[in-house]
């Protein structure tokens, strides 16, 4: 169906999920298939002794997978646009360092209570701003990753300004892969059983989440 | 008191050029519906040949300033007709999506190009001051309110008096109506696109003299841009106009009484205000006044 100009143009249009697309269920398990045999390969590449580098490209593979993902949440399954995702990465990181660096723990146990502070602050910015819609969301996301930036570049004596915070280089290599691909395997999963469970369109908060679409209404969803 | 009114002064200052750069945004939000998040490096586009670029009359920012005008219209017309008009009826969120890369390639390409260093253009007149009762402006500063002030004032003598726009005002309205009546919609929106591209290359270029500028300042203009068209009320040249007073003052009191960190609190200040402004405002600027720029 072609859309018409008006429900084109219409500034009040519904939102369509971004990430969900139907496909058949064969080049899904063959897709599903690959991801897990490269997801394999990449676990199993620390022990067949590589060197550090291809370690470290490995470990950047899974972050950005963990990233991806997470983004993935928000912005794929309820057609939010979140163009500041970017603050969530980075209160984690400094939240770790801080704690590293300044008050002495370990890597270990600073990392879920950085995660834990991650949480908080997108309890604090979510509440308000999830209210909005569309484009105001988006914005006022980068508004607030914007924000973030430069109270941590003004708070010097905590995060250390431009300068930043330098870590001993204490963690091995080869684990921290490990615990990124175990986090990436999780964030996938979890990814996986939300969109399978269809609570997504349970706890839809109102109007905004996996909504059918108004043009898309007749098509068939995965 | 002295001193407050200097800071005042540099407020109004800032305040003008914020006007312009946001006016841009401004118009194309107001009859594309769109925020384009390429603004700010737009903005830098428009300062940075200024510096040391060829073909342009460079050290002589008042000279460039119709050549870049018209090199912002051809660039905003060209960007909008190749990338973003192909896109806008898929989803509301794309132009924003495109135009967010679209930030990211400009902002790469000048760091490649111009590499990350401040930028300053000189002027002839870049030394000198014109002072009253004590009270300093710099020429760079006098000059850029006058310029962005007689450009908007251009503008809206465009908008209010010109054939292109009015329909660009018509579209603004109704969109469908404007169709109906014979009005090309998107050869309009282009334009309303590439004016609104070359008022930013022009708020760039008269910024370039008044402070160092560097390619990753694009996005703090954009969202300062747009902090003001949804404080102003979206559209209106006074609303911007004031909401762009009311900013510059917030930075230049900020920076004049906070010491070392006031520059940097300035900006976060924007930036929680456009926060919560869209939350208390949370339908968005859409209802209020559009088709008054």
């Amino acid at each position: 169906m072609k859309p018409t100009i008006t429900a084109a143009f219409s500034a009040r249009m519904e939102p369509e999920p971004l990430g969900l697309r139907s496909q058949g269920a064969r080049t899904r398990f063959l897709r599903q298939g690959l991801l897990g045999l490269g997801v394999l390969c990449l676990v199993a590449l620390p022990l067949t002794g590589v060197n550090d580098s291809i370690v470290l490209t490995a470990s950047t593979i899974m972050m950005w997978i963990i990233v991806a993902s997470s983004w993935n949440f928000i912005s794929g399954f309820t057609g939010y646009v979140d163009f500041g995702h970017g603050v969530f990465f980075g209160i984690g990181g400094y939240t770790t360092a801080i704690l590293v660096a300044k008050s002495g723990l370990a890597f270990g146990p600073s990392v879920p209570i950085a995660a834990l502070a991650c949480v908080l602050f997108a309890l604090i910015i979510g509440y308000p701003l999830l209210r909005l819609r569309g484009v105001y969301f988006s914005i006022a996301m980068l508004g607030a990753f914007l924000a973030v930036r430069e109270i941590v570049l003004i708070a010097t004596p905590l995060t250390g300004g431009a300068r930043g915070i330098t870590l001993p280089p204490e963690v091995d290599r080869k684990l921290l892969l490990l615990s990124f691909s175990g986090r990436a395997l999780l964030a996938v999963a979890l990814a996986w059983l939300l969109r399978r469970s269809n609570s997504a369109v349970r706890c839809s908060p109102s109007r905004t989440m996996r909504k059918v679409p108004r043009r898309a209404a007749s098509t068939p969803r995965s | 008191v002295h001193a407050l009114i200097q800071v005042l002064i540099d407020g109004i200052v800032l305040g003008g050029f914020y006007a312009l750069a946001a006016q841009g945004l401004s118009l194309i939000f107001g009859i594309m519906r769109i925020v384009n998040l390429a603004h700010g490096e737009f903005l830098i586009l428009g300062g940075l040949p200024d510096v040391d670029g060829p073909g342009i009359p460079w050290n002589r920012p008042l000279l460039a300033l119709p050549f870049l005008i018209l090199i912002g219209f051809a660039v905003g017309w060209l960007v909008c007709r190749v990338i973003v008009i192909p896109v806008a009826h898929r989803h509301e969120l794309m132009p924003l999506l495109v135009t967010f890369g679209l930030a990211g390639v400009i902002q790469g390409g000048l760091t490649l190009v111009f590499t990350a260093t401040p930028k300053l253009t000189n002027a002839a007149y870049s030394d000198s001051v014109a002072s009253l009762f004590g009270w300093r402006v710099s020429a760079a500063n006098g000059i850029m309110l006058i310029g962005a002030l007689v450009l908007l004032g251009l503008l809206s003598l465009f908008v209010n008096r010109t054939k292109l726009g009015k329909a660009m005002k018509a579209v603004a309205q109704n969109r469908t109506a404007a169709r109906i009546v014979g009005i090309g919609v998107t050869r309009v929106h282009c334009a309303a696109f590439g004016v609104g591209t070359a008022l930013a290359f022009a708020a760039g270029g008269l910024f370039s003299t008044s402070q160092g500028f560097y390619p990753f300042m694009g996005a703090l203009f954009t969202l300062k841009a747009f902090v003001i068209v949804v404080l102003g009320g979206g559209g209106r040249l006074g609303g911007a106009l004031a909401a762009a007073m009311f900013i510059g003052l917030i930075e230049s009191v900020l920076s004049g009484y906070v010491p070392e960190i006031g520059t940097s609190l300035g900006t976060a200040a924007a930036f929680i205000l456009v926060v919560a402004v869209l939350v208390v405002r949370p339908q968005g600027i859409s209802r209020l006044g559009v088709a008054k720029a």
